[in-house]
């Protein structure tokens, strides 16, 4: 992979003749006014698996400093980056401790809910097929409310039209978690949010509820306008 | 403009047309010609100046070019031997410098002389570049290009008139290899030869291309990024091929070694404290936290945080955040922590005894762990700090409410 001088490329360094196939980084760089790392730092590698794997002599990690693991990563079993993620989308004015305790909430009510329905369940074999473990629960949940498709708005012959667009899988995990917390946000405010995301996720994951349907109104809407797909390029 | 087409016509209908514009047009161009005798040239008439015939208006041409040539020579040898005395300066003054010192002048190099000069002349100037230096001429002055053209006036470089030769040179280099190899895997394909070829496909793995600078000081040239970007892709393009073996000498030209970041790593040696436990100290730093760590090994997993245990730490993610380097190299239950931290928040604190602990872990294990915690992001620090506010907004981004009007 080649990368260029400054000035024709954002994010980019003096070239290099790397192999970055097995490189877990992507060379994309949020758009911010500027960076407190130097455009050279790696993303680091968090996943212990990764780590104690092959890491090829010619990886571009062996030649470049990494940047620090924040303070919410860790190697630990218990580490979720997509639950990570999800806290900081809960959370309100920086506070961290709030919005994970909600999250840790949910998760525990999804996990109390699902005990009680295996000790309740007589039948062996539906007893086997209930998924207790939260995390799961949760991660199949978002997947049903990923959207597929997005509209973005086109402009031609100086009219704005709404494109269908195959959804990156980046803004699909947002909106995703985006629409979670909106529709709990607007929820009975007496019921606390841990709750609230319990009830949203079970209804996400028998692809039911709020969730599923703002996301079935958006592919619905990408479907009536497919007329206008020839616009992408 | 009147008069001077007034005199062409006069001058027109006497002799050639043709030649006498071209003359008409040499007069005028030359500028050394201009105020002879008081009078523009332009003015006077092409006879009293110059000779009828064609061929001597060539030569004049090519006295001109002469004369030019011969002043840019002229500069050249200026150039040239100034150098030399700049260079028979820089010897004697080594020499002298050398026995001001004491050491012995023949064998005295750069090195040598950065280190008399830094001591006879000490400065505290912040700008390095500005302080008292003894350099070889070659490195102070700019470098020249030799003659660009011979003395007729015809350039030797083919590319003389892109403005930058050597450039474009090189990419026409380039691609004619490109094109070379091109023609030569047709060959071998005919030839049903291209199988015996499948294996030497060259890679030149830990190896980057020269960057900008180098490749402006190596052509002598003002090469723009964008043009050194260019020259990046025609080059990798001819990695890229097939039969790039072949010209791998010519590559390696433009190539460089890298150094892997755990060479830049010196390994640290644990010390020995008074009891012959053998133990490691580091320090570390998070926005405003700072944080002095002591990793006993051979210990049974003890953690003192300012005299206290781990519930220093009121929440279980920040302790889980402490437990991050053990965890991957290894040694949880196996070392003794003494940590003092001071400054900062409670995440901060953690931050900085992380990094702390995950140097201090360095010297207990081997290379392979400390690669691992390195590319983790345990060895970095985090360079992230409160960003500040700033003039005429509320805060570091936010800006007072936009009004359309």
């Amino acid at each position: 992979m080649i990368k260029l001088v400054n000035g024709s490329d954002p994010g980019s360094s003096a070239s290099q003749v790397f192999k970055t196939e097995n490189c877990l980084c992507s060379n994309w760089l949020p758009h911010v006014r500027t960076l407190r790392y130097d455009v050279n730092h790696q993303e680091p590698t968090i996943d212990k698996s990764k780590l104690f794997g092959t890491i090829e002599e010619d990886d571009i990690r062996r030649f470049k400093p990494i940047k620090a693991a924040t303070n919410d990563q860790s190697t630990s079993v218990f580490y979720s980056a997509t639950l990570e993620k999800f806290i900081n989308m809960v959370m309100k004015d920086g506070k961290k401790l709030v919005a994970r305790k909600i999250v840790n909430e949910m998760l525990e009510n999804i996990k109390m809910t699902q005990v009680e329905k295996f000790n309740r369940c007589e039948n062996e074999k539906e007893k086997m097929e209930i998924e207790c473990n939260p995390e799961i629960i949760f991660n199949q949940g978002l997947e049903n409310i990923k959207p597929v498709l997005m509209l973005t708005p086109i402009i031609k012959g100086g009219v704005s039209y709404k494109v269908p667009v195959a959804c990156p899988v980046h803004r699909q995990k947002f909106l995703a978690m985006k629409w979670l917390v909106e529709s709990c946000r607007d929820r009975e405010r007496k019921i606390p949010m841990g709750k609230k995301l319990a009830y949203e996720i079970f209804d996400a994951y028998k692809n039911e509820g709020k969730c599923v349907r703002r996301k079935q109104e958006l592919l619905r809407q990408c479907e009536e306008n497919r007329a206008f797909a020839h616009f992408r390029y | 403009m009147a008069a001077s087409m007034q005199t062409f016509s006069r001058v027109c209908s006497t002799k050639h047309p043709i030649k006498e514009l071209i003359r008409w047009q040499i007069t005028k161009c030359s500028a050394l010609d201009r105020h002879k005798n008081g009078v523009h040239t332009s003015c006077r008439l092409l006879a009293d100046v110059i000779p009828e015939t064609f061929e001597q208006k060539t030569e004049n041409k090519a006295e001109k070019i002469s004369k030019a040539m011969r002043l840019y020579m002229e500069r050249a040898k200026n150039y040239n031997s100034m150098i030399d005395k700049e260079i028979d300066e820089y010897e004697v003054g080594k020499r002298h410098l050398a026995n001001i010192m004491g050491e012995d002048p023949d064998s005295f190099n750069q090195d040598d002389i950065d280190r008399a000069i830094k001591y006879l002349l000490p400065s505290g100037l912040f700008e390095k570049r500005a302080r008292p230096q003894m350099k070889h001429p070659y490195e102070v002055f700019p470098q020249r290009k030799e003659a660009l053209f011979g003395k007729d006036g015809r350039p030797h470089h083919y590319q003389f008139y892109t403005g930058k030769p050597n450039y474009h040179g090189l990419l026409h280099d380039i691609n004619m290899k490109y094109e070379h190899l091109n023609a030569t895997e047709t060959e071998l394909y005919k030839n049903g030869k291209m199988a015996e070829e499948e294996d030497k496909k060259l890679f030149l793995h830990g190896f980057q291309w020269i960057d900008h600078k180098t490749l402006t000081k190596q052509l002598i040239e003002e090469i723009s990024p964008q043009e050194y970007n260019r020259f990046v892709l025609v080059l990798h393009r001819l990695l890229k091929h097939k039969l790039s073996y072949k010209e791998e000498e010519f590559l390696l030209k433009y190539s460089k070694k890298v150094m892997t970041m755990s060479q830049f790593r010196s390994i640290e040696k644990p010390l020995i404290d008074s009891d012959g436990r053998e133990y490691s100290e580091a320090t570390g730093r998070r926005k405003t936290s700072n944080a002095t760590v002591t990793v006993y090994n051979n210990g049974s997993g003890q953690i003192s945080i300012n005299g206290q245990d781990l519930a220093y730490f009121k929440d279980i993610h920040q302790r889980e955040q402490l437990l991050f380097p053990l965890q991957l190299v290894n040694k949880i239950d196996k070392v003794d922590i003494v940590a003092t931290v001071e400054g900062g928040g409670s995440s901060g604190q953690t931050g900085a005894i992380r990094l702390a602990l995950a140097h201090a872990l360095c010297s207990f294990v081997d290379t392979d762990s400390i690669e691992r915690l390195r590319l983790a992001g345990l060895l970095t620090k985090d360079p992230r700090t409160r960003e500040r506010k700033k003039p005429g907004q509320p805060g570091a981004r936010k800006k007072p409410t936009w009004k359309r009007r």
